[in-house]
């Protein structure tokens, strides 16, 4: 009976502690604490924790350089699944979100989206070494392209070219598509490409160093912070911070220093740097 | 990427870093899920009026809607309820939203598994206890818990159980327990190596279930021991 009376007390002040935790209200230090949430479904080099789970990488890196630029703001850092960041931003739980978003016409009539994007992401369709003739979306309408997640930037821009285009690209729709077991596809030749970042391809491909090529680049999708939609006073003032950091050459500098590529340069001008794998 | 031995060890060295968060949500919320169960049991047995149909409603739609819905619900829709109240509850630890979501669920159906327990005693047991002067209370404790406890603990263990799978779901608001770290080192390696790290939190979710059975073995046996009959 004592013993769980003692557990019981233990329960109850852990909770309270817990509780208690979390209490740092608005102001510290006079500064206004902002939330920003942090998609889970990390994404390096975007996006990545370190070893004490904390997150990190260019996403990171850029927040840091705009908070040091923002006296009167903090910015506090919360986990969440990219699902529940995004219910949290419109339920104004978050003050913003951060991972890579693209914009598409849905999200920007739920979120206050700023002008600048912090950084582009490349998509590309991935091939494999000895497969000369896709090149763009174009080429793939006969083919078959490797199975795609049902949500996402990516997604978004499949449904963008087969709602305008015709015949459309068939797709294959599963829940968390393996990007590895994707690119095996592609080398086994059971699928004809995949559609994804280069910096993704980029990243396994050190790892797997399988027998593939980009084909083509797609796209340079910018990629946003979103903010909670009454927040136009920040988004304005974050906004503005990023065109500094554009300009002084601080972003272009972290780009180079995750990515080992400056993705404010045209398009054309990376596309001829290439991304073609021996 | 080839697996060795330690890559294996780092990967659960990782995993189980987090172990000690994903047994503090189970239990805590164990312990709530057990009140509410006792207090929606108890009140649905000697059918209070209001707090029954209350009762009712509360049951039917925990049991209905997914847990990922009601996570939603509890971490996302209270606080902005209760901030047009004026209560700002959003500063609280994300802790307290899982416990809380946890233990209303949980505790639905323990509340049943509490009371068909107790009806499985059988009204004749009462009389009895009343015939030789028990007090009703004194009933409840000496006759019809003991043996309603005996009915309730295999169920009781069935609901840990899941229990503790459903703590998986924590992550979806960004608190990393043993699945969200897989899902961490996932995300870094890009889904390399994905079969491997399932494999491992699979065996690692396998012992937590076979403990917490041996537990619940273990109180079924010392149970057994003071309910020595003719029979068995």
């Amino acid at each position: 009976m004592k013993a769980i009376r003692i557990l019981f007390v233990m329960v109850v002040l852990s909770v309270l502690m817990s509780g208690c935790s979390g209490v740092q209200g608005t102001a510290n230090d006079g500064k206004e604490i902002i939330q920003v949430a942090v998609s889970a479904e990390v994404n390096p080099p975007f996006l990545r924790n370190d070893e004490n789970n904390e997150p990190t990488g260019y996403d990171i890196e850029y927040l840091k350089a705009v908070d040091e630029r923002l006296p009167q703001y903090e910015f506090k850092y919360v986990w969440g699944e990219e699902e529940s960041n995004l219910i949290g931003v419109g339920a104004g739980k978050f003050d913003m979100a951060i991972n890579w978003f693209f914009s598409n016409p849905e999200r920007e009539e739920k979120f206050l989206y700023p002008e600048t994007p912090y950084g582009y992401s490349m998509t590309g369709l991935i091939v494999h070494k000895d497969t000369n003739n896709i090149e763009s979306l174009d080429d793939m309408t006969d083919k078959e392209l490797a199975p795609v997640s049902a949500s996402g930037g990516l997604r978004s821009i499949l449904n963008a070219y087969n709602e305008q285009n015709d015949p459309p690209i068939p797709l294959t729709t599963v829940d968390n598509p393996s990007n590895e077991n994707n690119l095996k596809r592609v080398e086994s030749g059971r699928s004809d490409a995949v559609f994804l970042n280069i910096t993704t391809f980029e990243a396994i491909q050190k790892n797997l160093q399988l027998d593939l090529k980009v084909g083509g680049i797609v796209s340079k999708e910018p990629v946003y912070v979103v903010f909670q939609p009454d927040h136009e006073e920040l988004a304005e003032e974050i906004n503005h911070v990023t065109e500094e950091l554009i300009e002084d050459g601080t972003l272009p500098e972290l780009a180079e220093k995750w990515f080992g590529v400056n993705f404010f340069d045209d398009l054309e001008d990376i596309s001829v740097e290439g991304f073609q794998y021996e | 990427m080839t697996f060795g031995l330690s890559d294996w060890i780092n990967i659960l060295g990782q995993v189980l870093d987090r172990l000690p968060l994903t047994l503090a949500m189970l239990v805590v919320s164990l312990i709530f899920a057990m009140l509410i169960g006792i207090v929606i049991a108890f009140i649905r047995i000697e059918k209070i009026p209001v707090l029954h149909q209350l009762a009712t409603v509360y049951l039917s739609f925990t049991r209905s809607t997914p847990l990922i819905v009601q996570l939603f619900l509890v971490y996302f829709g209270i606080p902005q309820l209760l901030l047009t109240f004026g209560i700002d509850i959003n500063h609280w630890s994300r802790f307290v939203f899982v416990v809380i979501t946890f233990s209303l669920h949980t505790g639905a159906y323990l509340s049943e598994v509490f009371r068909s327990s107790y009806l499985s005693v059988g009204k004749e047991q009462l009389e009895a206890a009343y015939s030789v002067g028990m007090t009703y209370p004194q009933a409840l404790r000496r006759i019809l818990i003991p043996q309603a406890f005996r009915v309730a603990l295999p169920n009781v263990g069935n609901h840990t159980i899941e229990l503790l799978k459903d703590t998986a779901l924590a992550f979806t608001i960004g608190i990393i327990d043993i699945m969200g770290q897989v899902k961490l080192i996932l995300g870094n390696n890009y889904g390399v190596g994905m079969f491997q790290i399932y494999v491992a939190i699979a065996v690692v979710y396998w012992i937590i279930c076979i403990l917490i059975e041996l537990v619940i073995l273990w109180i079924e046996r010392s149970q057994r021991k003071k309910h020595a009959g003719i029979s068995n």
